[in-house]
């Protein structure tokens, strides 16, 4: 009996582990180019600027979500794990990625983000080459001290002060809250997307 | 210890004095970055009475490494820190501290990743010592790990399942500290489903178990909840999680305890200039005040940041916790004598800053932090500390 529910577990993992995902199924059969979500693009944009430390192993499209925001970084209609990434939206988020925000004369208009960006030489036409200018922020806005309060896998260590706080422990708890810096302009060199996802 | 510390100097000055030559540019994996304080703090030892006022002296280095492949992500930090201090009672007037941290993403196959990361500390942020004790731990010899693992499973193109593990240990070099080493094991599973790209409503299963040394004040609990992350509107996001939460000790004297627990949090963009973010939590929670096993916390926080230009930016935060300690959850430690008795303990934590992007490459900073803690359980305090910093990335 444990024999059988053994095995039958175990082709259950394979299959699981083999079977494509209902939209790669879907994308498949259709033939249509696969779409990058902004769940993808969120999860990328951690990574590459360096926000992956302040969040859980594996975190949510939301947790994803509210780091970039409070770093400034949002599509015009704002973070919506289903929709797709269009160019705006691109052009716009890795604008404010370089924190260049400031150099766009109508924000409004969605055109201005690709234009400026096309301007400067950073390609849009994927999210692999147009995230290749950026690099981890020097000192990110990062609440990691007080997100996931409660939950026992993600929670931080504790809040409390030390005796002899020294300038990483007075940093920890409250000071990376405030701990933003600008990223400076950077050249691009619009290559091969080394370490493209898309 | 002192191998760490020689480790230390040589890739502080070795960071200094090499990172340009490095060719360190626009495309770079490995980024360091190096950050020099100077401050003012008016109660270094957070003392009630006969404060101690000092300057201070910290350099920062940080070293940072991405590899960001198709279906790999790496990220390395290691950030020692130097300290001096011009005002210092303890035998040594300057520390080395350290932090690294790994971050590990991996797609195994299109329904399944695993997520690893591991934070390490070594001296950086030393617990109070419990109200019977009044020594203070000044050599910051502690060591603290995290380990974090995550078994992503797409069960659907909607749904997926995390199996998460975590490890977290503290552990002073001391022996005379024993009762404040502390491990943590904890694994779950969390059930998310996609209700639409602006909602997600998720359901999760935990299992705790908390191990101190010494005398036992060790736990299990279980964690029963769900949770919404919906984003609002363009500019609101909001995240809300909640359930419920059993909680069992070791220790024959102690009565198990059932609490609710819950997470909210917010993240506004009121303009386009101006980030805000809020949230608060409640869970029955493990203690660094000897001999209580147990206590009840709940924790607030707000934040603003407002760019005044493209190069200066305002930052303003406060941050509440309050644990109620209960008698009944105080162990019998043999000889000693404590004073037993429900108390609350409450920290309050408020910040300003401010940020200038002198260049390219160089910011400065000013600060001023306030920290108070009153207590019925130990020695309350004041602290404030004033600071101005120079950053500069090679």
């Amino acid at each position: 009996m444990k024999k059988t529910c053994g095995v039958v577990l175990l082709m259950a993992f394979c299959a699981l582990w083999l079977t494509p995902t209902g939209r790669a199924a879907d994308v498949a059969s259709s033939n249509e180019t696969a779409a990058v979500s902004q769940a993808e693009l969120a999860k990328l944009l951690v990574e590459v600027l360096g926000l992956a430390r302040f969040l859980p192993a594996d975190p949510t499209p939301a947790q994803n979500f509210a780091i970039l925001m409070v770093n400034n970084i949002a599509p015009q209609d704002g973070w919506d794990a289903g929709r797709a990434v269009t160019r705006a939206d691109l052009a716009r988020v890795i604008v404010q990625a370089l924190k260049k925000s400031g150099e766009i004369k109508t924000p409004d208009d969605p055109q201005a983000w690709i234009d400026y960006l096309v301007g400067i030489g950073v390609p849009i036409d994927t999210v692999g080459l147009a995230t290749k200018p950026l690099e981890p922020l020097v000192l990110p806005v990062a609440p990691k001290a007080y997100t996931a309060l409660v939950d026992p896998l993600h929670k931080e260590i504790k809040q409390v002060m030390g005796p002899i706080t020294q300038f990483g422990a007075d940093m920890t708890p409250i000071r990376e809250l405030f701990a933003f810096k600008p990223l400076p302009p950077q050249p691009v060199t619009p290559t091969g997307p080394q370490g493209a996802r898309f | 210890m002192k191998l760490i510390k020689w480790a230390g100097c040589f890739l502080a000055i070795f960071s200094l004095t090499s990172g340009v030559s490095l060719g360190l540019g626009s495309k770079n994996d490995l980024m360091i970055n190096n950050a020099l304080r100077l401050e003012y703090d008016d109660n270094i030892y957070q003392a009630n009475t006969n404060k101690t006022a000092s300057f201070k002296v910290v350099d920062q280095v940080e070293f940072l490494f991405n590899l960001n492949l198709e279906k790999t992500y790496l990220g390395v930090r290691y950030r020692p820190s130097f300290t001096w201090w011009e005002n210092r009672e303890a035998a040594r007037t300057d520390t080395f501290q350290h932090e690294g941290d790994v971050v590990f993403n991996q797609v195994l196959t299109p329904r399944l990743s695993l997520s690893l990361s591991d934070n390490v500390r070594r001296g950086l942020q030393p617990e109070l010592l419990d109200r019977n004790n009044g020594r203070i731990q000044e050599n910051q010899d502690f060591f603290a790990n995290t380990l974090n693992g995550t078994l992503g499973i797409v069960l659907s193109q909607k749904t997926r399942m995390d199996v998460d593990g975590r490890y977290y240990f503290l552990q002073y070099d001391n022996e005379a500290m024993t009762n404040n080493n502390y491990r943590v094991a904890t694994g779950g599973v969390t059930l998310r489903h996609q209700l639409s790209g602006r909602t997600t409503v998720s359901g999760e299963a935990r299992y705790e178990n908390v191990t101190y040394d010494g005398v036992d004040r060790n736990s299990q609990s279980v964690y029963l909840g769900a949770g919404v992350e919906q984003t609002i509107s363009a500019r609101l996001l909001g995240s809300l999680s909640g359930g419920l939460q059993a909680k069992s000790f070791s220790a024959a004297e102690l009565a198990s305890q059932n609490s609710p627990y819950g997470n909210i949090s917010l993240t506004y963009l009121p303009t386009a200039l101006m980030r805000l973010t809020m949230g608060a939590g409640y869970s029955l929670y493990e203690t660094d005040i000897f001999p209580y096993a147990n206590q009840e916390r709940l924790t607030g926080y707000a934040s603003l940041a407002y760019d005044l230009s493209a190069r200066l930016a305002l930052y303003l935060s406060g941050a509440v916790t309050q644990g109620k300690y209960k008698q009944k959850f105080v162990v019998q430690s043999g000889a000693s004598t404590v004073q037993d008795f429900d108390g609350t303990d409450t920290i309050l934590q408020a910040s300003a800053r401010a940020s200038y992007r002198l260049n390219r490459s160089n910011w400065l900073g000013a600060g001023y932090g306030y920290t108070t803690m009153s207590s019925d359980l130990r020695p309350d305090f004041v602290r404030n500390q004033y600071d101005v910093d120079w950053t500069i990335r090679f």
